[in-house]
């Protein structure tokens, strides 16, 4: 089961909090993700004008800001899709990349593209159907798994999207919109997850234009003029 | 990570490339039956009238007089097996250019997807020179059929490098097939010294050869083809790379 799975990250990766002086209690302020000073632009467009950002083990950190302020663009250079012209960004151990548009392929089914992104980790055809079945469950789209892709609806495929992006157990998750088009009870479910994996230890960064469950987060910025803002 | 993943994530992503293709069968079929339906129209509806055409043979070109009919499928055969060939590789880069990026950033090397489109597309590609094989030799009774099926098997290679290379060039679906059409019509009208710029012109002459000459003269242009060839596929990758590569 996911939760067992959740548990075992749970049980392995959090180190309880002891002292203010122990190792562990260190380890856990080591920033998994740090973004210094990234600027972005294109044409005449200025899209970032230094952008900083750090999270750290077991943060949930939002970012919102309105259409077309440049949260995407943010992402895709922390992840790689995009160069930035200036600026540096460090990414600690394994991400996992939940991208605004659900980039899957078409005329493969729900349980195909999950095999084909699990090979792209590196898991076994086994390991991976099994992450993806319990994923397909706590999502509640298990029915839909020999369905083509194309055939889905917009919920199920940003589910499906997102289930990739969890599948290898990521030390840090970085999603773009990851509940667009969620039904509410799906969308709760998504923040249930987030908060199991925030208390495995693992960081989330999310970017949305709206951000209601502000309980789930640590730290939430407003994306602005190409700053960060608290 | 052993040898064996490596080869295991290759048959994957062949496998899943292979399964898209064969789920766009409809789209396929009529990419293929187009430009055979417009051969045989041409070839039943034309007269008795012959041509002269210029047919490479061991002792150098030879004029020879042969039936107009006779004459279409050197350039209208051969350009739809170019034809057919480069819209599949054309259709299997452009429609997957960003999931092949998502898929790099999961972990795939590039090289493993590229390796795995193109044995896929070469299987393609033999399998695509064989079915006008089947109709052009009951119909034309070609000197040396072999020569025939060499032929439409590297303009078939030739291509499907096109089409990737249209396809990381121009990655929009209506452009990019309008780039074809424009670019396999020239090849169709192309005649006399500018022909042999062309790069599906080694297949022509070996077409011609195949069909018509005694004494075929066919490892120069084999060798030509498979040069043009080399160099569209170096080209293409380069390309195809520039396009998915992540900055990390």
């Amino acid at each position: 089961m996911f939760v067992r799975f959740l548990d075992e990250i749970k049980g392995t990766e959090v180190p309880e909090l002891k002292s203010k002086n122990s190792t562990e209690d260190q380890n856990i302020h080591i920033p998994v993700l740090e973004v210094k000073n990234v600027h972005k632009r294109f044409g005449r467009l200025y899209v970032l004008k230094g952008v900083d950002l750090e999270v750290s083990r077991g943060e949930v950190v939002g970012i919102t800001g309105e259409n077309g302020s440049g949260k995407s663009t943010l992402l895709k250079i922390i992840v790689g899709l995009l160069s930035c012209d200036q600026g540096e960004v460090r990414l600690r151990g394994a991400f996992g990349y939940c991208p605004q548009d659900p980039l899957l392929f078409e005329d493969l089914t729900m349980e195909e593209n999950i095999e084909y992104f699990s090979a792209a980790y590196g898991l076994d055809r086994k390991e991976g159907v099994s992450r993806g079945n319990e994923l397909m469950k706590i999502l509640k789209c298990e029915q839909f798994r020999e369905k083509l892709t194309k055939h889905l609806s917009g919920g199920t495929r940003q589910k499906l999207n997102l289930i990739i992006s969890l599948l290898h157990d990521p030390d840090i998750l970085i999603l773009d919109e990851p509940y667009q088009g969620f039904d509410y009870e799906s969308y709760l479910s998504f923040w249930e997850i987030a908060e199991k994996l925030k208390e495995g230890g693992k960081s989330i960064l999310v970017a949305s234009p709206m951000m209601y469950e502000r309980r789930y987060l640590t730290k939430i910025y407003k994306l602005e003029n190409g700053r960060l803002k608290k | 990570m052993n040898r064996t993943d490596k080869a295991l994530k290759i048959f994957l992503s062949l496998k899943m490339q292979a399964l898209e293709q064969k789920r766009k069968f409809t789209t396929l079929l009529t990419v293929f039956i187009l430009p055979v339906a417009f051969w045989a129209s041409l070839y039943y509806s034309a007269g008795e009238e012959s041509t002269l055409i210029a047919v490479p043979t061991l002792n150098g070109d030879v004029q020879m007089l042969v039936p107009v009919k006779k004459s279409y499928p050197l350039d209208l055969g051969l350009m739809a097996v170019a034809w057919a060939m480069a819209v599949v590789a054309f259709f299997a880069e452009s429609g997957s250019a960003e999931k092949d990026r998502r898929l790099v950033l999961c972990g795939y090397n590039p090289w493993q997807i590229l390796l795995a489109r193109s044995i896929l597309l070469t299987g393609v590609a033999f399998i695509t020179s064989i079915i006008p094989l089947t109709l052009f030799v009951p119909i034309l009774s070609p000197k040396h059929p072999w020569i025939l099926w060499l032929a439409l098997f590297i303009v078939g290679l030739i291509a499907l490098e096109i089409g990737l290379l249209i396809g990381a060039l121009i990655p929009r679906h209506t452009e990019g097939i309008l780039m074809i059409i424009a670019l396999f019509g020239i090849g169709m009208s192309i005649q006399g010294e500018a022909a042999k710029f062309f790069p599906t012109y080694p297949a022509r002459q070996l077409f011609r050869t195949g069909l018509f000459a005694e004494d075929p003269l066919a490892l120069p242009f084999v060798e030509e083809g498979l040069l043009i060839f080399v160099i569209l596929m170096m080209v293409a990758t380069v390309f195809w790379y520039f396009m998915i590569r992540v900055h990390r």
